[in-house]
């Protein structure tokens, strides 16, 4: 004769059971994961040492005003241009040639060197310009100018 | 030959073989060739809105889904002026939808948008996006529109118009700024929708979405309105080009799939069996996505398939096993609750004998769960005595078609039903018991001129819709199938090919027909003899035929010779062995079928191989080293009658409220007082579970791997995509564990192989194995061992000694009339909202808030006749108990029946009414003869139908989202001939 019921007694799994299993899950997975854990703590160790690791609790408690702060500021029709420009620049990278870029950026530097070691010279006249076309590293260095000029104001 | 079955088309100067007649766009697909196409979608076909897939064919610039192959075509894909068509065309879409694809919670690398324009190369618009002056409808509870986002490509309109067929959205072209319109103009919630979901699936971008995904899917989209506005600005202003843009959202997206788990499953309400993908972050469902190769749905689901999914996560789950303990149950751990069982089984057996024992399987369980219950009553126990709930709905069913065809299940695919001339459904509520099936009907009848004829006594959708509407007297169809029947022999329109070649029996079936007159058929049925004619007329006029039935013919006292009246029909008309035509039972739960299949039967072993057949017996007896008894065991209805009677002493029922869905449940609540020992194993505590003496916490279907069969025959697997909750555990490790207990050590380590000892044992399952049914592979049985299954059941003729059907001769004898006391017919079965007792679907608070309650649907003649009006609260007095719920009045029932959804498991639980009368070849309870008296207990209230349900909404009937409108209005240019002006 089983009547209907319908009241259940929970079985209370007493707290200190309860503890005693997260535990040993936690310490299983921290004895099958030690390498990983001791990085994370020197991670941790580096980020508190320099301060980083409160400044990064903060933000992440504090994210949603953070980022509603940082969007209302970018939103501001000055920032529009920066931030098109900076996705700009990031292709402007893509396009440029590094490898020519490097051997004119190298040159450049060494004229940069040269005219700061030397003495503030005379005026220079016409003539001179035009005898110093004769010295060698002169003519190269114009010559690169005048190649430079004709690349830059092709269509 | 060669060239009238196939044309030549030229494809950017490459030849290519076309089918005759194929679309364009299709073809190119084919190729490997890229073009946009944003409206396309493989499953709708040609939507022509979008006008992104602009071709050049034979000098002209058209759209490639609007044109149809032809010999010698020449068409470019890529050429100047084509591609600044599609630009033009892609420009127009972007004006019309915003991408911030990285805080969108759309961004899960499907958006077509997306992907369109990344995939064409289009880094910048010419155009801008211009909002729409229309707010966000979130109306509904399932899921919300997002007019600004919407691309008005029309797929919603396609899947609502023509695939679903609920007729609810359009596209109102001729506003000044048009939009998706939900009928006349109103919000979602208070349409016509049914929220069947498929305007969200087919959805290309973010402006339909499923509410629970809102927030959630995005790892920056949880965020105020007004903060993700400004996000939204800034990633605009950040990524000036679509580019930069999509590598961060990409990137994005890619990071969802490292929370976000997509795990294909098998719906678990209805027998359609529909296959879906289910995305869940941590325990939240986030949403249901069926997929355009789902064997039986396509991209199809219903409302409860696509979201009602909230009773896994209910609070109401039980989550460790329960010991009655004086006057509650008391929670124990599974060693304590399995050893007591076992104990306790054991001192029964040893006490009373095996047949002392009861086992009731669930068709909501797996078919390797039915497997191992009848392996634990048979191997274990040594008894017969385990059934399932099939017995209460199909069980007549496949008893009629054991009968005249040999294989008790669906003819076909359904596929096959939606290629038919000519469907007949009788007793089957197809649009709310198994939606996706219906909408199949519905489709073919709306586009392709399928005659639909439908007998019931209730004019529900499928009633309304149909060519033809029969309402004959309850439980008669047996004869008026039979007068059709032979009248057709009568006339000679038999098909007398097929029965000569196929069909034994004929003669002694056509004199059985002899009192099947069509006088005696409009007496019996009210069906008119002119009427009858026409039904047999219409029936020869075409070449294939296909019967769906389900509980309206089974559940009566007739039920197995009703549906074999069915299968004699189809006999004598020729309409088996071929596509398009066959018998087809709608099986109600989503595993009826295979919980049969797989054994948990009285009388047979998996595969319906007979107990009694020595050989067969000791096939399972030399596996399972026991020995079986040769007798068939008890069904349900005899368990219940046993327990009364003091044999049966104790039972194990798995997921099955029997206390609530078996008939005349306080005759059956009274035997599980009997009960030495109860043992119930559910997900809830039930009213059944509330007499048990031990409880087992189960799992539902998203937490455990196994396979369901569809009422197509059709195996399929499910994943597991959640772990389970508490101590619950799946039903298969439950019993397993228990046999442990019991000497018996199966040995199975997953689901996987108990389906290899099941198909090594039952030769109809014999090539069935989990590799052959990986993700959305299927398999229909019968298959044989080297993997070929039978998408069509009957093909070299039927499983008899001489591969001939048999024509089953009948009688009929009026069983059931209401009288003068008991003046009213109770009909009842289901809503779509709700599925059995409700003990999942109730746990959604949205389809809650849409069907809240059971209720007593009352003819507007019997409301007047009574004085009572919508909300009314009655009282229903049957022979066997009683009924109170609140009324609603409809032209849906007429004169005095009424109907009641099945949907309660309280006081308007419609079980309380039904008796002991059963179908007297399968002792299935005969539900569905239920005479009563009404009082009334108040004559007004509120209505039972909240304002919001669909039932009150006004559809718009019309086919597809009509473009012709959109390309009639003044502000729409034809992006080829713009480009030609400006080009």
């Amino acid at each position: 004769m089983a009547e209907q019921i319908s009241r259940i007694k929970r079985k209370e799994i007493p707290e200190e059971t309860l503890r005693e299993r997260n535990l040993n899950e936690v310490a299983k997975s921290v004895s099958e994961n030690k390498e990983a854990i001791l990085k994370g703590i020197d991670l941790l160790e580096s980020l508190n040492q320099s301060g980083t690791l409160d400044m990064v609790n903060a933000f992440v408690k504090h994210r949603e005003d953070a980022l509603e702060h940082v969007m209302r500021e970018l939103n501001k029709p000055q920032y529009s241009k920066i931030l098109e420009n900076l996705t700009n620049l990031v292709l402007l990278l893509g396009d440029m040639n590094m490898e020519d870029l490097q051997s004119f950026a190298g040159r450049l530097n060494h004229g940069v060197k040269e005219a700061a070691a030397s003495e503030a010279p005379e005026k220079t006249s016409y003539m001179d310009l035009i005898k110093a076309l004769k010295d060698p590293e002169i003519n190269r260095s114009i010559t690169m100018l005048l190649q430079f000029l004709r690349g830059m104001g092709r269509e | 030959m060669q060239d009238q079955e196939h044309v030549l088309v030229t494809i950017n100067g490459e030849e290519y073989l076309a089918a005759p007649g194929q679309n364009l766009l299709d073809l190119i697909n084919t190729t490997g060739k890229f073009v946009p196409q944003i409206c396309y979608n493989e499953s709708l076909g040609p939507v022509q809105t979008c006008d992104t897939c602009m071709v050049r064919v034979d000098g002209a610039i058209v759209r490639a889904c609007g044109t149809t192959v032809e010999a010698g075509m020449e068409v470019n894909t890529e050429m100047e002026p084509v591609n600044a068509a599609q630009q033009e065309a892609l420009d127009r879409i972007l004006e019309n939808h915003e991408l911030y694809c990285t805080v969108c919670d759309y961004n899960n690398g499907t958006c077509e948008i997306h992907n369109t324009v990344a995939e064409f190369g289009l880094e910048h618009q010419s155009r801008p996006f211009e909002p729409k002056p229309y707010e966000v409808d979130s109306s509904s509870p399932f899921y919300r529109y997002d007019p600004d986002q919407c691309i008005l490509c029309g797929r919603c309109v396609e899947v609502c118009q023509d695939v679903q067929v609920n007729e609810t959205l359009l596209i109102d072209w001729e506003r000044e700024q048009p939009r998706v319109v939900w009928d006349n103009d109103v919000p979602i919630d208070e349409s016509s929708c049914v929220s069947c979901g498929q305007c969200v699936t087919v959805c290309p971008c973010n402006a339909l979405m499923e509410t629970p995904m809102v927030g959630e899917a995005g790892y920056m989209t949880d965020h105020e309105p007004g903060l993700l506005r400004s996000m939204i600005e800034v990633t605009k202003n950040a990524e000036p080009g679509y580019g930069p843009l999509f590598a961060v959202s990409d990137t994005e997206a890619s990071m969802r799939e490292e929370r976000i788990e997509k795990t294909k499953t098998v719906c678990t309400y209805c027998g359609v069996g529909c296959t879906f993908d289910v995305w869940t972050k941590d325990r939240k469902v986030l949403k249901v996505e069926p997929q355009k190769d789902s064997p039986a749905n396509g991209i199809s689901t219903c409302v409860k398939g696509k979201f009602g999914w909230d009773y896994v996560n209910s609070e109401e789950r039980l989550t460790k096993p329960l010991i009655r303990e004086g006057d509650s149950f008391v929670e124990v751990d599974w060693d304590e609750a399995l050893d007591y069982t076992a104990k306790r089984f054991s001192e029964i057996e040893a006490d009373k004998g095996s047949d002392a024992l009861g086992f009731i399987a669930s068709s909501k369980a797996t078919n390797e769960e039915s497997y191992v219950m009848q392996k634990l009553a048979r191997q274990v126990f040594g008894t017969n005595n385990v059934d399932n709930c099939s017995r209460y709905c199909q069980s007549p069913a496949t008893k009629g078609l054991f009968r005249t065809v040999g294989h008790g299940g669906d003819s076909g695919s359904i596929d096959d039903i939606a290629e038919a001339d000519m469907v007949i459904t009788i007793g089957s509520n197809t649009a709310e018991s198994h939606p996706v099936l219906a909408s199949r009907i519905k489709r073919s009848q709306k586009l392709f001129g399928q005659k639909l004829y439908v007998f019931d006594l209730r004019k529900h959708e499928m009633g309304q819709r149909a060519d033809k509407f029969f309402q004959p007297k309850s439980g008669t169809d047996l004869v008026w199938l039979s007068a059709v029947t032979k009248y057709i022999i009568d006339q000679g329109w038999e098909d007398r090919h097929f029965i000569d070649k196929w069909v034994n029996d004929f003669d002694a079936y056509k004199q059985s027909l002899e009192k099947f007159t069509l006088d005696y058929a409009e007496e019996l049925s009210g069906i008119s003899k002119d009427e009858l004619k026409q039904i047999a007329e219409q029936i020869v006029s075409v070449d294939k035929l296909a019967i769906c039935w389900a509980m309206g013919v089974t559940q009566h006292q007739l039920g197995s010779d009703t549906s074999t009246a069915i299968s004699n029909l189809l006999l004598v008309t020729g309409n088996y062995m071929r596509n398009g035509v066959g018998a087809y039972p709608l099986r109600g739960h989503n595993n009826v079928q295979g919980c049969s299949d797989f054994g948990s039967m009285p009388n047979f072993f998996p595969g319906y191989e007979k107990v009694a057949d020595d050989d067969v017996r000791k096939r399972y007896e030399d596996a399972w080293g026991v020995e079986i008894p040769a007798e068939p065991g008890k069904d349900n209805h005899e368990m219940i009658g046993a327990i009364h009677e003091g044999t049966l002493h104790s039972l194990y029922v798995l997921g099955e409220d029997t206390g609530i869905v078996d008939a005349n449940i306080n005759y059956v609540t009274a035997a599980f007082e009997k009960l030495e020992f109860f043992v119930v194993q559910d997900l809830f505590l039930t009213e059944t579970a509330k007499y048990a003496d031990v409880i087992f916490p189960a799992v539902p279907s998203l937490e455990k791997e196994g396979t369901f069969t569809n009422t197509e025959r059709r195996i399929q697997r499910l994943y597991k995509a959640l772990d389970p909750v508490g101590d619950s555990r799946p039903d298969w490790t439950i019993i397993t564990d228990l046999a442990a207990r019991l000497g018996y050590d199966w040995g199975y380590n997953s689901p996987s192989d108990i389906m290899d000892e099941s198909a090594s044992l039952a030769p109809l399952f014999a090539g069935v194995s989990y590799d052959r049914l990986t993700d959305y592979n299927s398999l229909q049985w019968p298959v044989a061992a080297d993997g070929t299954d039978s998408p069509l059941l009957f093909v070299d003729g039927f499983p008899f000694e001489d591969n001939k059907a048999k024509l089953y001769p009948l009688d009929y004898e009026l069983m059931y009339e209401t009288n003068d006391e008991y003046d009213l017919h109770v009909n009842n079965g289901r809503v779509l909202e709700h599925f059995h007792e409700g003990n999942m679907t109730y746990k959604s608070k949205a389809i809650s808030s849409k069907m809240p309650s059971a209720f007593i649907e009352v003819s507007l003649e019997l409301a007047e006749e009574r004085g009572i009006n919508e909300g009314a609260e009655v009282k229903l007095i049957s022979e066997a108990g009683e009924v109170t719920g609140p009324v609603h009045i409809t032209g849906r029932v007429s004169g005095r029946e009424l109907y009641m959804p099945l949907n309660d498991n309280g006081k308007t639980a419609v079980n309380y009414l039904t008796d002991n009368r059963v179908d007297k070849d399968t002792d299935t309870p005969a539900f569905k003869e239920i005479a009563v008296k009404m009082e009334v207990l108040k004559k007004k209230g509120k209505s039972p139908l909240p304002p919001n349900n669909f039932r009150r909404g006004n559809p718009q009937p019309q086919v597809g989202v009509q473009p012709e409108r959109k390309w009639e209005r003044n502000d729409y240019e034809f992006p080829g001939s713009q480009v030609k002006e400006h080009g």
